[in-house]
């Protein structure tokens, strides 16, 4: 049973430094928290890559190696990165690195040709050959079967395939499968008794040839056995140019969908700098009002204390103007008297005046002139500056700015926040363009890239045609040699040829018996993988009524309603649960054993589900490391439900758009 | 007592007036330093006399009083509220310094406040 240990990463993807993951040696669960973008995707990736040198993004294509240090790292001139990958196999403890570094003499590594990859795989301690590190690594967790140990949630619904013929997809997986299963132990037993057999065959020819009974026989047969060479080697060639056709489709979907994706964020990136340029424009205007406002802001300001002393002036103004008014009067009031006194007549009254009262307004006036008197000198020129501050200060009354500024900074702060907001999300466009390389050259691509795909999909088609008619010219001739044969068998008399017929027949019979072994072997697996499976699901499900699942040839798996009937289109939460229930049970019987590391499994379940899940992880295979974003599956839950199999958790602490923590829990 | 022609702010008046200015809010270094002018006259008008007042240095902006006051408005105002000064000008540059002290205290302590609020 392999087990991984420890997972080292160094300026790798969005793993700022050196940080490492510690896996615990008992059975159970880890969980790895993190939100979207944290790095979850690229953990898996990065575990991958560690195994079989090799990073693809979820169409499979491959990413250049240029794309994976760390961002913040390549900024301060680090584009070298590193994974170290510690496991135990049994007994045996193993250490693989896995190094990237730039050549010297490159500054800036701009392709894949600018980095040399070192890597090294101590076996307790010693480092391996190279043919060695490759047939270990063969050996303990085979490339071809990594789907099942390092699978994508988001990829889950590929497994539907196997419920249709013929289709591409569904028959990697089988094929992947059937590998997992130990199933090639058979099927390359069956191919070697099946080289055996030809060398019989050809023997057999020999011989028949020298016999002139059957030497016209034999020749026609070594025709034809020449002719299934070459069409046997005509169908692989096909065969393998239809591979290499398909990677091709898969890369130039890559690339186009990569298209899309960069018209997405350079429209994206259009519409924000459309928009922030609208509101700085508005941001523009705004503070101009303020400006406008700012100018006379300090009359506005000051009116507090103008209207302060105003007071205090008018109330001095007031006395000294009350007192110079009463003077006034009394002064007119004297002047009046005397002019009565001396024309002993008033006027006021139009009376005559007698001495006698003459004398008492000659006393009076005397009176008032000594008790009233008119204002100084000094407080006339008071009296005269504080009517000229009066009339400044009441002239400087302004009212306040404080509300239309208010206003208009409130405003301006919403525009700035938004400005703000949009120009980050500005930065994270580019910069993720920046990822993609040079833009305009992608974009100049994509017309090329759908033509080619036209061309490659033509193709496609022309090597299926073409695999089928080869294989219609191989059936053909099997026929012919199996006449033949007969004919052969019927006429011959020669010991020697009856004896090298014998050793055909008997290594014909082998060869039958191996490949009745590998269908009943496959039959068997079926059966043990329907069963396993089955009870999985029954665990798994909601849902009462679906009391099993079905396999079929490709391994693919249909729901059984208690009816009886096949559930004929089940939901995506449903496929979800079929797949999982599928790669438990091959898990439970497969020879090779290892951890399962899935990534966000629970994306399309509900509550009921992802508990049930959840509580079925630990029988899925001894260790397990979920990748999973907060609130994809309850934590608290989890942890009640995987009790005491919870054996760690860690969580993907963002930094910064380009720096995560893996921090211990 | 002759009064100034020019208005020498102190160094960290002018820094003061500089970064309110940099806010793109005020039109210029003498826009934000009347503003100064009425913030001091309005919040320490009791506790600060500008006949007394000396500035610390002058090794800020220069600005002919033309340009502080082109319309005389602020030397009238001045002598309205403080009618026993000859110098308006010098009680402007005084004011204009203390008021930017403050609102720069204000700053230090609680970051550029909206102008909004400096107005209350």
């Amino acid at each position: 049973m392999l087990r991984f240990t420890s997972l080292t990463v160094e300026n790798f993807g969005p793993f700022k430094g050196t940080q490492t993951i510690d896996f615990t040696n008992e059975n159970g669960v880890t969980i790895i928290w993190g939100n979207n973008g944290r790095g979850k995707t690229t953990l898996l990736n990065i575990f991958r890559y560690a195994l079989f040198g090799r990073y693809k993004n979820r169409r499979g294509t491959e990413v250049d190696l240029t794309t994976l240090p760390n961002i913040e790292g390549r900024t301060e001139g680090n584009y070298n990165f590193k994974v170290v990958l510690k496991m135990i196999n049994d007994t045996t403890r193993y250490e693989l690195t896995r190094q990237c570094k730039v050549r010297q003499g490159i500054a800036v590594p701009k392709n894949n040709d600018d980095y040399e990859t070192l890597v090294f795989l101590k076996e307790n301690g010693s480092v391996l050959a190279p043919d060695a590190r490759a047939h270990v690594l063969k050996v303990i967790m085979p490339d071809e079967v990594s789907r099942f140990f390092l699978f994508d949630g988001e990829l889950l619904q590929e497994y539907e395939e196997l419920l249709l013929e013929g289709t591409e997809v569904g028959s990697k997986i089988k094929d992947s499968i059937e590998k997992i299963l130990g199933v090639p132990v058979l099927t390359n037993s069956a191919i070697d008794s099946q080289a055996v057999l030809e060398e019989y065959r050809k023997e057999k020819n020999k011989i028949a040839q020298s016999n002139a009974q059957t030497q016209k026989i034999a020749t026609q047969m070594e025709g034809l056995e020449a002719e299934k060479r070459e069409q046997n080697a005509e169908l692989e060639r096909l065969q393998g140019d239809l591979a290499g056709q398909y990677e091709e489709r898969s890369r130039l979907e890559g690339d186009l969908q990569q298209s899309d994706h960069v018209r997405t964020l350079l429209d994206r990136m259009d519409s924000l700098e459309a928009d922030i340029a609208t509101k700085k424009g508005n941001k523009a205007d705004i503070l101009a009002q303020i400006v406008a406002q700012t100018k006379d802001a300090w009359r506005g300001l000051v009116s507090y204390r103008v209207d302060s002393i105003l007071q205090t002036v008018a109330a001095e103004l007031t006395e000294l103007e009350n007192r110079e008014a009463t003077h006034a009067i009394e002064k007119r009031l004297v002047d009046d008297m005397k002019q009565a006194a001396h024309a002993h007549h008033c006027q006021l009254c139009d009376q005559d005046v007698d001495e006698h009262h003459v004398q008492a307004l000659l006393d009076r006036i005397g009176a008032y002139t000594r008790g009233v008197s008119g204002l100084n000198g000094e407080e006339q020129a008071a009296l005269q500056s504080l009517r000229v501050r009066k009339a400044t200060l009441e002239s400087m009354r302004a009212s306040s700015k404080a509300e239309i500024l208010s206003l208009l900074e409130t405003q301006l702060d919403k525009l700035e926040v938004e400005i703000d907001d949009s120009e980050r999300q500005l930065k994270a466009v580019r910069e993720e363009l920046e990822r993609h390389g040079d833009v305009e050259e992608l974009a100049n691509s994509t017309k090329a890239a759908v033509s080619a795909l036209a061309q490659c999909l033509k193709k496609i088609e022309n090597l299926k045609e073409g695999i089928q008619l080869t294989k219609n010219k191989l059936k053909e001739i099997e026929n012919a040699l199996s006449t033949l044969e007969a004919k052969l068998n019927r006429v011959s008399t020669d010991v020697d040829l009856l004896r090298a017929g014998k050793k055909v027949s008997v290594c014909e019979q082998i060869h039958d018996i191996f490949e009745k072994g590998i269908a009943a072997y496959r039959d068997k697996l079926k059966t043990d993988v329907e069963r396993d499976a089955t009870e999985l699901f029954v665990g798994i499900s909601n849902d009462p009524d679906y009391v099993r699942l079905k396999i079929n040839d490709n391994y693919g798996l249909s729901m059984v309603h208690v009816s009886g009937e096949l559930v004929p289109l089940r939901s995506a939460g449903f496929e979800h649960v079929v797949a999982l229930s599928l790669i438990g049970a091959l898990h439970k019987n497969a020879p090779l054993r290892g951890p399962i590391i899935m990534d966000s499994p629970f994306g399309r379940l509900d509550p009921d589900h992802k508990r049930n899940i959840t509580k079925s992880l630990p029988n899925m295979s001894e260790q397990i490391v979920l990748l999973a974003y907060t609130h994809e599956v309850d934590e608290q839950q989890a942890r009640e439900m995987l009790a005491d199999t919870l054996r760690k958790e860690y969580r993907l602490i963002r930094y910064s758009s380009f720096h995560t923590e893996i921090e211990a829990q | 007592m002759t009064d100034i022609v020019n208005i020498r702010l102190s160094k960290d008046a002018n820094d003061i007036a500089e970064r309110l200015v940099s806010t793109g809010k005020f039109e210029n270094v003498v826009t934000a330093a009347k503003f100064a002018l009425s913030y001091a006259l309005k919040n320490h008008f009791a506790d600060f006399d500008p006949a007394t007042y000396s500035v610390p240095d002058s090794a800020g902006s220069n600005y002919n009083v033309g340009s502080v006051d082109n319309d005389g408005k602020l030397a009238a105002l001045l002598r309205a509220i403080y009618p026993e000064t000859e110098t308006p000008y010098i009680y402007a540059r005084a004011l204009m310094v203390f008021g930017l002290m403050k609102i720069g205290e204000r700053i230090a302590l609680e970051g550029m406040p909206p102008v909004s609020m400096l107005c209350e």
